[in-house]
């Protein structure tokens, strides 16, 4: 019979699986958080150059 | 008299069963396994007790992770879409991160834990002697 301990760590380990998937997460959402701060970059330095040009 | 396990096994085997008779020796070995039984069963009930521990804290550190990555794909479809300011963006992001990584810290403890109760499974008589040395209360007397 395996013990208490053994029964834990595989279930531990099937749960590592759902930890992976939110550093996943994290990563696609910190992607996105880059993308949107460039955007908002562009949009200033769009809105610096149009109130430069008059 | 009051003896760690290890010293009265090695108290048996030394010095009482070569200058013994058959009887006492099979009385001392019985009492021996009564003894070895006893502290296999105070550490299975602490290892019950740390079960149920780790089971509620990875449940709850489980609970967080799946909770985490459901609300961080939401964010990030927002941010895709542009339907949120930047800042706002980020202090969710932020905060989403901070709770990801408790969660996995948790995780991560259930894990040691863990370890710590199959050390406790491989020798359950050697950590009973251990515990004395913390808890003397618990040593156990001995005929021999």
């Amino acid at each position: 019979m395996a013990s208490k301990a053994e029964a834990l760590r595989r279930r531990l380990e099937a749960d590592r699986k759902i930890a992976d998937q939110a550093n996943k997460s994290l990563l696609q959402a910190e992607d996105a958080l880059t993308a949107l701060e460039d955007r908002e970059q562009q949009r200033a330095q769009r809105e610096q150059s149009l109130r430069a040009s008059g | 008299m009051k003896r760690s396990i290890a010293d009265a096994r090695r108290a048996l085997e030394e010095d009482l069963i070569p200058s013994s008779s058959d009887h006492v020796a099979a009385k001392a070995r019985s009492e021996l396994a009564a003894n070895e039984a006893k502290a296999r069963k105070y550490a299975d009930g602490y290892v019950g007790e740390g079960e149920a521990e780790i089971l509620t804290m990875r449940d709850a550190a489980l609970h967080a992770l799946t909770e985490t990555r459901d609300e961080l794909d939401a964010l990030t479809a927002q941010g895709r879409e542009a339907r949120i300011p930047t800042s706002e963006y980020a202090a969710r992001l932020r905060e989403l991160s901070q709770r990801r990584e408790r969660a996995e810290d948790a995780l991560g403890q259930c894990e040691a834990l863990t370890d710590r109760l199959g050390q406790i499974e491989q020798d359950p008589t050697a950590w009973f002697d251990a515990l004395t040395q913390r808890m003397p209360r618990l040593v156990m007397d001995w005929s021999w």
